[in-house]
């Protein structure tokens, strides 16, 4: 399942009616939309939504039937056990040498400004602005001990840029913390508050 | 010695402002209140001064105070029993109250004169600037880590000391690490009267009890240079700096930075 199937059942299984809808669906052979609206207490257009998401996802399927009159779709259901499983892995911080071994370093006027944590060791927020005049947008980020003290130890613009590795090892953050490191790394980035390697 | 100045030219009053605005009050005083009310208010005016810069003496242990301290207490003395027919014969208490004034107003342009009682930033941040060349801005607002030392608490906590009683920066010292912020005559306000406990916005450097230097200049600050100057360049010469103070002080010639700071021949109200 992916992300945005499992958005979609989470929000019908959040629904108050959704415990009596399965249990119609669990104890008649099929039903359709205006036969659940009507059991159900709900507007059919409720009801024809909550079923054809479900069929969406494969909990349900449907039949279209003629019974002298126009045709319609009835539904029954095909499991009755429903699982939500969502791998992680797909969107975990990819960590290659070539990610760790960039060089990089602040750049120069970025539209940055950077908060130190109360005892002054390490960076606890970075504000970032984007547009400028009245379209100015500030964005503020909180950010980990290991992200602040990775921002501490970020060459300035105009110093020699070094490798998010070497600056991992100057602030004493364990390589295992690197996916974070990643992270924060792509959104400053993304702000053009950093500079690559190939770029300097 | 010449020195070439890298600082733009200090024409700000904000020092001379609290002098200007309680004049400006006691003028308005004398014209509605009377002569005798303006002369109560000019002399509570005096003592609240006097009282300010005793709380400096007290704050940084700087001994020279004391003698503006006693040359604004005996001046409000004398301007509060202030009489017209005191002239050509003032009782004996307020002759000698006269004399003191006197006394000590001419030892506080002494102390003036000779840089005793002046705050000594401005000084530091032409010094840090000094080797620098090279220019090409790069400010942040990020503090520089600037290396290692291996000065041992002791040692920075007595050159803090070293460096509240001679004005070269207000020390906050905490449970491991000891922050000096030197700050430019008229800045000082807020730190003496205790109204300012927060350094992270200023410049400073600190030096944590590992060993370990980091500097921070300000947006403020380091527009006062004339030209952008490289400004990680900037930030390892101040930390160099203070290292360098603090191994000259461990050496017992903290005259000698005095000396350095004098022979950069900047205005005694900069």
């Amino acid at each position: 399942m992916d992300f945005k199937q499992a958005a979609l059942l989470g929000n019908y299984l959040s629904k108050d009616y959704t415990k009596d809808f399965f249990r119609l669906l669990v104890n008649y052979q099929d039903i359709s939309a205006s036969e659940a609206a009507s059991r159900l207490g709900l507007h059919i257009r409720t009801a024809q939504d909550f079923l054809e998401a479900m069929e969406e996802l494969g909990v349900l399927a449907k039949e279209e039937v003629y019974e002298k009159k126009r045709p319609y779709f009835r539904y029954r259901i095909r499991t009755k056990q429903i699982r939500m499983e969502l791998d992680l892995t797909t969107i975990e911080q990819a960590q290659t040498p070539a990610s760790l071994s960039r060089q990089i370093r602040e750049k120069p006027k970025a539209k940055a400004s950077f908060s130190l944590a109360r005892g002054g060791e390490y960076i606890s927020q970075v504000s970032l602005w984007t547009g400028d005049g009245r379209d100015r947008k500030e964005r503020k980020i909180s950010l980990t001990r290991p992200q602040g003290l990775f921002l501490y130890q970020l060459p300035f613009p105009n110093a020699e840029p070094l490798s998010i590795v070497e600056i991992m090892n100057k602030a004493n953050i364990a390589e295992q913390l690197a996916p974070e490191i990643l992270d924060i790394v792509e959104v400053l980035k993304s702000y053009d508050v950093l500079e690559l390697k190939t770029e300097v | 010695m010449f020195s070439i100045h890298k600082l733009k030219a200090d024409h700000s009053i904000i020092g001379l402002v609290p002098a200007l605005v309680s004049l400006f009050i006691t003028a308005l005083i004398g014209i509605f209140f009377g002569r005798e009310a303006a002369f109560t208010f000019l002399a509570m005016v005096f003592w609240g001064f006097s009282v300010y810069t005793f709380i400096g003496f007290w704050r940084t242990g700087n001994k020279y105070f004391i003698v503006p301290v006693l040359y604004l207490f005996f001046a409000g003395f004398v301007i509060y029993f202030e009489d017209p027919s005191f002239r050509g014969n003032p009782p004996p208490a307020i002759a000698l109250a006269l004399l003191f004034t006197v006394v000590f107003l001419l030892g506080t342009i002494y102390l003036l004169l000779t840089k005793k009682v002046k705050w000594r930033g401005r000084e530091i941040l032409e010094m840090a600037a000094a080797p620098i060349e090279e220019t090409g801005d790069g400010y942040t607002n990020r503090p520089m880590p600037g290396g290692k030392t291996s000065f041992s608490k002791q040692q920075i906590v007595e050159f803090a000391e070293f460096a509240s009683r001679n004005l070269i920066a207000i020390p906050f010292i905490g449970d491991n690490k000891v922050v000096f912020v030197p700050l430019m005559m008229g800045r000082e306000f807020g730190y003496i009267l205790g109204l300012k406990k927060d350094y992270m916005d200023g410049t400073w450097v600190s030096f944590d009890f590992d060993g370990n230097v980091s500097v921070n200049i300000s947006h403020r600050d380091y527009m006062q240079y004339q030209e952008a100057l490289s400004f990680d360049q900037l930030c390892i010469s101040m930390g160099d700096l203070f290292i360098d103070f603090i191994e000259t002080f461990q050496r017992g010639d903290g005259v000698r930075i005095i000396d350095r700071m004098n022979s950069m021949h900047v205005g005694i109200f900069s």
